[in-house]
């Protein structure tokens, strides 16, 4: 155990988290270059792609110093607000983390609140400035931010580059020597933290975990204490670049446990495996289940690919327990699904993964977060679709989620920021220099404001530089109404949400304008209409067409004219059908991006 | 009975609206010409000995080929096909080729229609379309023709066009209807993929007539013209009793037609071809003794929508006994199920056993043959 060190890198996308861990395990002879692979810890396409690791994952890397070898355990954390609990299993399997700041941009809020997340679990942290060979680098300003936030001394910072690889030794050195190595009794009753869990297709769910007491060994009786369920460890090991079958782990080791668990449901993070012989007496504190937060309809655009999608969706669950669904069915778009995910960009995620990895083309409608409503025979209903809100009359009290957000911004941003989170309701509890020119606020908002039309309206106020984060923090009473729409008298259930009171003029304002856009001319005047119950609150119309005429025919040429007409009609064949109204998926899509 | 048709695919210049094929190099004329003969004596089977009723010569400018050009063309035409001596011969000409001793030339080479591109009455509109002739220029064209002994003179005319305002259609109608012509085109304007207008109108250098002043000059047309006599027979055509353009109407009822030259239209009843649409390798293959054309077999479903799509454009629309005869009780019975709502409107009408769209359902014609077509 004295030379086990487990930890974990913190740090923004971009600022070169995965670059880095490159050099540590080809310095350690973890990666070879021949099987170098530009970074391997986020080996999904879409997280490459994007920048950001939606799973994490962990690595272990043996590394020979001053006569001793030492065992380094990198647990690696997702990188966005949408999966904060489970970046706090991570930090709860270590013992220390690097923080990576990007010295051409300093540090940003997502960093700052995954770096309080360390220092609540009393993690050791190496501060390391990133990029340093960049001309943009500004290390003395960044230098200034990391001694104030971490109150440690400037000599302690290391200067590092992943692309060149300075740095890399002297961060190795510092793992041994400033983080503690693990402690924890391997003879008391087996206490393991699982802290991710991955779904293969030939051997089930692989849960990892980090031992904090006890000895495991293969072919073990063990249980899961949240789920209550036992299992037989079938495979123990480490994961190395491939995974290393190990007959036994014991306290300190961090380590994967395959045992016949075929869906993620199953595998809870934050879970404590121990033995069914002998049990600890009380799991890990900080296990939660979590829930979703934001729910969305995910329909496909082909009526005939409904259980395609199902299995689809089937699916991505089996590696995403997060994500959760109930078939629901709407007037307009058919049948499918109510989804429910941890946020907004996991929604992202799950709707550009369907497309990439099932190659299914959806519609996802207008999200909303989960309400519970007190009705007025005292019951509470959580309530995750608006076509799910009781009447008005049978309504006690609405309870929406609130969260607490922290956003870095450059100084010259505050104001139009300070209007945007006010606009969405927000109210600010903190407001925090951290250098001259940088600024932490910090608002108290409905989970609601932001899960629709928020991050986008930041990034262009701030020119991309102001950086988000958030969690939850409760609920609060809301005064929420619902808002639909309305085609020719006939309501459109899919474009029916739940608002604010005070927003839904507004909005149902501008969704009537974009409505209006998107909607052709059809044979008909087409009224739209936004509706809170039976009282209109905001009308466009769309004129018919009035002549639609190929004024010339002739040069025989019939064939160009027919198809042209079949195109048209098949065009028309695509649109969704709501009354005699003739609606583009496009519609369906949009009003997801007012503005 | 059977059709020819003739594509002359060169223009002095080219105006600004227009997408048929042309070339504004008049430099291949005489290959042309050459290429042209070839075609016809190599596909001159086609017709299969039937009766031509019509010929036509379009473009293009069919009057920019030398008098030599056009007697050479004619010749061939009266040697390889059985042409009906009653038949209606046309050329498209611009104002500014019909001078005195090429209407006597015309007339000679046995033209006996002339279809002249007036398009305007408005000096600003036929700079804006850049024709390459004055409004005087037209006038005294067609009154010289009509003094020549032509007697069957069809004029275009062009609507909806940027700027027009009522009272210049007005004139413009009126000046035609004092003119001695027996048939009026008359378009409105598309904007069409590729064309100058087309460019313009999205850089916004010209503006798009609003629907509603298009549809007011459409009815006014059609109001002044049926005062003057003229029976609106086809979306765009009008005509004097007796006048109707037989070229045209047998592209809307079916009639087989051989189409020759560049980019140019056959269709047989069961095939519908066309030449490929450049000159350059219109000659080369035409010269080589082979032909580069693409074609389409219609299949029952295609000739029920050309059926459409052709008969609805023309004031007797579709007979309904021929389409159950032809292709099924059922498409007859759905026809006339999806024709209701705009029979409803006033837009369709059911006649004498025919289905037909009346002058303002053809306002909607694209839209509304789209709804009666299958699915």
């Amino acid at each position: 155990m004295e030379h086990i060190r487990n930890f974990c890198i913190i740090a923004h996308i971009d600022h070169g988290k995965s670059t880095l861990a490159d050099r540590l395990l080809m310095l350690t002879g973890t990666l070879t270059e021949r099987d170098f692979q530009d970074q391997v810890l986020d080996n999904m396409d879409l997280e490459r792609e994007r920048g950001i690791t939606i799973k994490s994952h962990a690595i272990q890397m043996k590394h020979h110093a001053a006569g001793k070898d030492y065992i380094f355990n990198l647990i690696d954390t997702p990188g966005h607000v949408d999966f904060s609990y489970e970046v706090s299993r991570s930090i709860a399997a270590c013992e220390g983390a690097l923080l990576i700041v990007d010295a051409t941009q300093g540090i940003q809020a997502q960093t700052i609140s995954n770096l309080y997340m360390a220092l609540e679990h009393d993690l050791e942290i190496i501060p390391v400035l990133n990029k340093m060979d960049m001309d943009s680098a500004m290390p003395d300003e960044a230098k200034d931010q990391i001694e104030d936030l971490l109150g440690c001394r400037r000599e302690d910072i290391i200067e590092a580059s992943g692309k060149t690889g300075q740095g890399t030794e002297e961060i190795l050195q510092a793992i041994i020597d400033r983080i503690p190595p693990p402690t924890g009794d391997p003879g008391a009753p087996l206490q393991a933290l699982i802290f991710d869990s991955v779904f293969n297709s030939f051997r089930g769910i692989y849960a990892y975990f980090r031992i904090m007491n006890g000895t495991v060994r293969k072919g073990d009786h063990v249980k899961f204490f949240a789920t209550g369920k036992e299992y037989e460890a079938d495979e123990i090991g480490v994961m190395r670049l491939k995974n290393e079958e190990r007959k036994v782990l014991s306290a300190g080791d961090v380590g994967y446990i395959i045992s016949g668990i075929k869906t993620s449901k199953e595998v809870k993070v934050g879970d404590t495996i121990t033995h069914v012989e002998r049990p600890c007496k009380e799991r890990i504190s900080g296990f939660e289940d979590v829930k979703p937060m934001v729910f969305a309809g995910i329909y496909p655009v082909d009526a005939d690919d409904y259980e395609d999608l199902r299995a689809s969706i089937e699916k991505l669950q089996l590696n995403d327990a997060s994500l959760t669904f109930v078939p629901e069915s709407s007037a307009a778009l058919g049948f499918g699904f109510r989804c429910g995910f941890l946020g907004l960009l996991h929604m992202e995620i799950v709707q550009e993964r369907l497309d990439r990895e099932f190659d299914m083309d959806v519609i996802t409608t207008v999200p909303n977060v989960s309400f519970r409503v007190k009705t007025s025979k005292g019951e509470i209903i959580e309530v995750h679709n608006p076509s799910g809100l009781p009447t008005a009359n049978h309504i006690d009290e609405i309870l929406e989620p609130y969260i607490i957000a922290q956003i870095i911004s450059k100084s010259e941003y505050v104001g139009s920021i300070m209007n945007l989170c006010l606009d969405k309701r927000g109210l600010l509890k903190n407001q925090v220099y951290l250098t001259s020119d940088r600024v932490e606020l910090t608002f108290e908002m409905p989970l609601a404001e932001i899960v629709f039309d928020f991050y986008d309206k930041l990034k262009s106020i701030s020119r991309g530089y102001a950086s988000f984060d958030y969690h939850i923090q409760g609920e609060k009473k809301a005064d929420l109404v619902k808002l639909d729409i309305l085609l020719n008298g006939e309501m459109v259930d899919a474009l029916s949400t739940l608002i604010h009171r005070d927003n839904a003029f507004d909005f149902g304002r501008r969704i009537c304008e974009k409505l209006k856009e998107l909607i052709p001319r059809q044979q008909f005047d087409v009224a739209i209409q936004a509706a809170i119950g039976a009282k209109v609150i905001a009308r466009e119309t769309v004129k018919a067409v009035r002549k639609d005429v190929t004024a010339k025919c002739y040069g025989g040429d019939i064939t160009r004219k027919r198809k042209l007409l079949e195109k048209q009609k098949k065009g028309k064949k695509r649109m969704r059908q709501v009354g005699n109204v003739e609606v583009p998926q496009s519609a369906f899509l949009a009003v997801l991006k007012l503005d | 009975m059977a059709g020819i048709y003739i594509h002359v695919p060169f223009c002095r210049q080219a105006c600004r609206y227009c997408d048929f094929y042309f070339t504004v190099s008049l430099k291949y004329r005489d290959a042309y010409v050459d290429a042209l003969l070839r075609e016809m004596a190599d596909r001159s089977g086609e017709l299969n000995g039937e009766r031509v009723s019509t010929v036509y010569l379009g473009g293009g400018t069919p009057s920019v080929l030398t008098g030599a050009h056009l007697g050479e063309i004619m010749v061939r035409v009266q040697e390889l096909f059985h042409v009906d001596p009653e038949a209606e011969v046309t050329i498209e000409a611009n104002p500014d080729d019909l001078d005195d001793h090429r209407l006597d030339m015309l007339c000679r080479t046995g033209f006996n229609r002339l279809s002249i591109g007036v398009q305007s009455f408005q000096p600003h509109h036929l700079e804006l379309m850049r024709r390459s002739h004055r409004s005087e220029e037209a006038v005294d064209a067609i009154i010289r023709a009509a003094a020549k002994g032509f007697d069957n003179i069809n004029m275009d005319l062009m609507y909806g066009l940027p700027g027009l305002t009522s009272a210049e259609w007005e004139h413009n109608v009126r000046n035609t209807m004092d003119l001695p012509v027996q048939h009026i085109s008359a378009y409105h304007l598309t904007y069409e993929p590729g064309t100058v207008f087309d460019h313009w109108r999205r850089k916004g250098r010209i503006r798009e007539l609003p629907e509603e002043s298009g549809i007011a000059q459409y009815r006014m047309l059609r109001q002044t013209t049926a005062a003057h006599g003229f029976e609106h027979y086809e979306i765009s055509n009008f005509s004097l009793p007796g006048y109707r353009s037989a070229h045209n109407s047998s592209y809307w009822s079916g009639t087989p037609y051989a189409g020759f030259g560049p980019s140019a239209h056959s269709y047989n009843g069961t095939v519908r071809r066309w030449n490929i649409a450049s000159l350059q390798r219109y000659i080369e293959s035409t010269v080589s003794g082979g032909s580069a054309f693409e074609m389409e077999t219609l299949t029952a479903t295609d000739r029920f929508h050309d059926y459409l799509i052709t008969a609805l454009r023309t004031k007797e629309g579709a007979d309904l006994l021929w389409i159950r005869d032809q292709f099924g009780d059922a498409a007859a019975k759905l026809l006339r199920e999806k024709a209701a709502p705009y029979t409803g409107t006033g837009e369709m009408k059911t006649e004498g056993g025919r289905l037909k769209m009346t002058p303002e359902g053809w306002l909607r014609s694209d839209l509304i043959t789209q709804q009666l077509m299958l699915e």
